[in-house]
């Protein structure tokens, strides 16, 4: 891992930091890909590290990686008139099986153990 | 303690609802029934644990589910109903194509993730919040949204549906809406 020493305002910046896009189109000064790995008080050195991903992607890419991990932009999204087919169709398929009728053996498990239990005082 | 008449009532009430949500869950009558008997029992046996004022039902699902990923995590089994036999074992089916429609919708529910279908047949078909979703299936609500959002897509394309299309009530909803109204 490629490590130097440097200033600390001069260098630091933090890959969340990153600048977007259009700020470098726009003249923006250029991301610095380091992290603060040491930082020693008495003795005064700062010491950085080069991330492992500054290392193979260009800020472009940071910049969109970052987006598909926290971005809602990432989900897929319905138009509305699907939507609301889809959800038409689910829920008629769901009346079907609500309509469906309760089996006897379930009310009678019911009973039963609630007679159960009554009869033994307590669950 | 008794079982209370309107904890009773509660569960019975549930029932149709654990039905619907256990054949869309597993795709297969039989084991719904088994898993709807098995959440009730189970339920039954620890109904001190039921906080009164909470919903039943919702206590319920959480069972069931949890049954359901036990079992499937010890049988290591996915129960599917690629055949279509699920439509022939239910009895409220009034016509043959309603029963195609109902199998086209089953069988693309069976190809979503389970976590994807339980999270979609919660909100979309159950209609239960988000929040009681997320609760119920152990997770949080960011998660539970974007399950649905990842369903509600993966089914869209499985169905075929396009918005060019005509998205008119098809026969499968308009015998729903004939069934439900002669009730």
């Amino acid at each position: 891992m490629f490590r130097e020493a440097a200033s600390f305002l001069d260098l630091y910046r933090s890959v969340e930091d990153l600048p977007s896009s259009s700020s470098q189109v726009n003249g923006g000064p250029p991301p610095l890909l380091y992290e603060w790995t040491i930082f020693d008080l008495l003795g005064g050195e700062h010491v950085l590290t080069l991330l492992p991903q500054a290392q193979q992607k260009t800020p472009d890419e940071l910049q969109r990686s970052r987006v598909v991990r926290h971005g809602p932009a990432c989900e897929p999204t319905l138009p509305s008139q699907v939507a609301t087919c889809l959800g038409e169709r689910l829920r008629a398929h769901y009346a079907l099986l609500m309509n469906e009728p309760v089996p006897e053996h379930f009310i009678r498990i019911l009973e039963a153990l609630d007679e159960t239990r009554s009869a033994n005082g307590g669950p | 303690m008794a079982l209370d008449p309107s904890q009773q009532q509660a569960m019975l009430d549930a029932v149709p609802h654990l039905r619907a949500f256990a054949v869309s869950l597993c795709g297969n009558v039989t084991y719904a029934d088994d898993l709807v008997q098995g959440a009730l029992l189970r339920g039954l046996q620890n109904l001190d644990k039921f906080q009164a004022g909470t919903c039943m039902q919702a206590w319920l699902f959480t069972i069931l589910r949890n049954q359901f990923y036990t079992e499937a995590r010890r049988r290591r089994r996915e129960v599917e109903d690629a055949d279509g036999a699920l439509a022939g074992r239910l009895t409220v089916l009034p016509e043959q194509g309603v029963r195609l429609d109902f199998s086209d919708m089953q069988a693309a529910l069976a190809q979503l993730s389970v976590e994807q279908r339980e999270a979609l047949l919660l909100v979309a078909a159950e209609g239960v919040s988000y929040e009681e979703a997320a609760r119920i299936c152990s997770t949080n609500i960011g998660t539970i949204k974007s399950r649905v959002n990842r369903a509600r897509t993966r089914l869209a394309e499985l169905l075929d549906l396009v918005p060019e299309e005509d998205l008119g009530p098809d026969r499968l909803i308009g015998a729903t809406l004939f069934v439900q109204a002669n009730l």
